[in-house]
């Protein structure tokens, strides 16, 4: 029996808009192990949350497959995948909108239960809250407060008991900590990975945040426009830098200390428009290596050594690639 | 040493609620000199942003107020324009309008919503120009154009609206804007958490591009350490309205003192090192509202003992210029219980 819990195939997902179609997910195959975590990193408009999204299915792909416990999840009928939803759960980023404001803690917890009709005896569904409420480290007295009294960090921990209530397997964690402060955000890291390791979930967890996403990953994925750029292992990522896109994005991180100082690799521009992309490597109008070819035909995603995938012609001129 | 250009000494600020006084601002006092950079880094909650509103005399009316303490501007007492005294004096309001405008800049955290949508970002610019300075409107304008340039926007995007920027080039308007009077003090209030990594390099690096140039006294609000070991001289932490540690940034990032400092450095997710947890510190800032009168810190701190229960710790000066607000500094413990 494979280990694989989650595999995506050439998955995309296109908007229309007025000026034509915007590519906010272009092409994006991976797969998942069970109990590992995988970091979708890259700036805001990359297409990341949409990839999220998408493999949940709260919205739905234009085409490609989301493979999940041996059926194309993408493709099955809405009440067939309903049976599989508690399955598949989502932490959200901002914890004040998407919580209801006009329920209590104990309601908002509850909601998943009663829907799924799980513990139908509402004792023993109390009980169930409360207890989800002991694991996220909410303290039982705020039961029966509301969103509004409750400090961000705390609001999250209700994000996670909702996740967690119908015991999934996959959670897509979607920028879970970015809106918390840094002891904050600490404390919910150190929650997310405790729950990893007692329920033997498997995280996918968005962020534009290299440093969060080191911290939690096994293995990492960057974006850029829409399309994986870099795929490896977490620690081959930082030790092993192959796509100039993800070296830049490193080296644009303040470090919190006087000695070690990075070299800084300044982009120029920004972001370029996702829709209607020409054929050809999406990074090159800002890449200091771009080069005729760069403009020409896109890189494709290409394994070069140990499991490390990277999209760039120049990669094998850039980088020596006998030492990864 | 010169005649620092904002001084403030033992500033209070609360803020009256129907539920009660908070007390954000407690007792603050800090300087800066001509050309130099402090930041202060905190949490949210913290009153890094109140210091600043204070500054700028924009604090929320009629709640926030200014209980005690003194600002000083450049060696003019402007705590008079700034408390509720003299609010909606409308003579007194023109006049601290002029000397703010011509000598602070300020640069907000979101960029989205500190322009107007209604007008165009060349007429924001050229409009503080004009106001401060008596010039026609073509001479506003040309000189708008150049400010738009300096923060490297091309001048020909003069006459588009805020909404066709992204996030980063508004940054970089809003930034124009505060320098376009060449203000001797920039108070920047989180500048770039709303921005992307990459961008931000961008417009830290303008910043201090910028700073070099107008040789101007900065103010950096932020809650990234990041930030402050980029682009700051000295540093100040502030817990609950009060800054626990103060000095240069060779200080707090080489030889952090308190407890409060030293949990914040431990709980970053480090690029360089692997670690298995992150050392959080349990529970939440105390309440403005109900501030204890023992040290603020001590429900969360690691290092406590009876002994802070009892007192609000004095701020000491443990080496020169690097001050620390900690029961364990100063001299009240012996030794035999500071170790434990």
């Amino acid at each position: 029996m494979s280990n694989t819990l989650l595999e995506v195939k050439n998955l995309k997902k296109y908007y229309p808009v007025p000026s034509g179609t915007l590519h906010a997910v272009d092409d994006v195959s991976f797969t998942l192990n069970k109990g590992e975590t995988l970091g979708i990193v890259g700036e805001s408009g990359c297409g990341k949350s949409t990839l999220g999204k998408t493999i949940l299915r709260l919205t739905n792909p234009t085409s490609g497959q989301v493979i999940y416990g041996g059926q194309d999840i993408a493709s099955i009928p809405d009440r067939e995948f309903v049976k599989l939803r508690p399955e598949l759960q989502m932490i959200f980023q901002d914890p004040m909108s998407s919580l209801n404001p006009r329920m209590s803690v104990k309601q908002q917890i509850e909601e998943p239960l009663l829907i799924y009709k799980k513990y139908p005896d509402r004792a023993e569904r109390e009980k169930k809250v409360l207890e989800l409420m002991d694991t996220v480290g909410l303290a039982r007295r705020y039961a029966e407060m509301y969103p509004h009294e409750l400090d961000g960090g705390r609001r999250q921990r209700i994000g996670i008991a909702r996740g967690l209530s119908l015991e999934p397997k996959l959670i897509v964690c979607d920028e879970p900590v970015s809106a918390l402060d840094v002891l904050i955000q600490a404390q919910i890291l150190n929650l997310l990975m405790d729950l990893q390791q007692e329920k033997g979930l498997t995280y996918m967890f968005i962020t534009h945040d290299l440093s969060v996403v080191k911290h939690i990953s096994n293995n990492i994925a960057v974006m850029y426009l829409g399309q994986i750029v870099e795929q490896c292992e977490t620690k081959r990522l930082f030790n092993h830098t192959l796509h100039p896109y993800t070296k830049a994005l490193l080296s644009a991180i303040p470090v919190p200390s006087l000695q070690k100082k990075r070299e800084r690799i300044l982009l120029k521009g920004e972001l370029t428009s996702p829709i209607n992309p020409k054929n050809c490597c999406r990074f090159a109008p800002r890449c200091i290596y771009a080069t005729e070819q760069c403009f020409g035909k896109a890189p494709e995603l290409k394994d070069v050594g140990n499991g490390h995938k990277v999209a760039c012609h120049r990669v094998a001129e850039l980088n020596d690639l006998s030492e990864t | 040493m010169s005649e620092p250009i904002l001084k403030i000494e033992n500033l209070v600020v609360h803020y009256e609620t129907r539920n009660g006084v908070a007390e954000a601002v407690n007792n603050i006092s800090f300087s800066v000199q001509p050309g130099e950079t402090l930041g202060l880094v905190g949490e949210t909650g913290a009153g890094k942003t109140t210091i600043a509103l204070t500054v700028m005399g924009l604090l929320p009316k009629p709640a926030g107020h200014i209980v005690q303490g003194k600002i000083e501007l450049d060696g003019e007492d402007i705590t008079r324009y700034a408390s509720r005294s003299h609010r909606n004096n409308v003579k007194e309001d023109k006049l601290f309008q002029h000397i703010r405008g011509e000598k602070v800049g300020m640069i907000f955290q979101d960029p989205m919503s500190a322009l107007n949508p209604v007008l165009t970002v060349g007429e924001q610019v050229a409009e503080v120009i004009r106001l401060h300075n008596k010039v026609s409107r073509a001479e506003a304008a040309k000189r708008a154009t150049e400010m738009i340039e300096l923060v490297g926007i091309p001048g020909t995007r003069f006459n588009n609206y805020p909404h066709e920027f992204s996030g980063g080039m508004k940054q970089r308007i809003i930034i124009a804007m505060a320098l376009a009077c060449n203000p001797k003090l920039l108070i920047a209030d989180e500048p770039t958490t709303a921005l992307d990594v990459t961008i931000q390099a961008q417009v830290l690096e303008l910043m201090r591009g910028l700073r070099e140039k107008f040789n101007t006294a900065m103010l950096m609000i932020t809650h990234d350490l990041g930030i402050v070991a980029e682009i700051c001289d000295k540093c100040a932490v502030i817990y609950a309205g009060e800054i626990v540690e103060y000095g240069s940034i060779e200080h707090i990032f080489n030889n952090p003192k308190h407890p409060y400092t030293l949990a914040l450095f431990a709980a970053l997710p480090n690029l360089d090192e692997d670690v298995d947890r992150l050392h959080s510190i349990e529970g939440l800032m105390a309440d403005p509202m109900d501030l204890p009168t023992h040290c603020t810190f001590y429900d969360r701190c690691h290092m406590r003992c009876d002994k802070c229960k009892e007192i609000d710790p004095k701020t000491v000066e443990i080496e020169p210029g690097h001050l620390v607000k900690c029961c364990l500094f100063t001299g009240d413990l012996d030794e035999k219980e500071a170790q434990t």
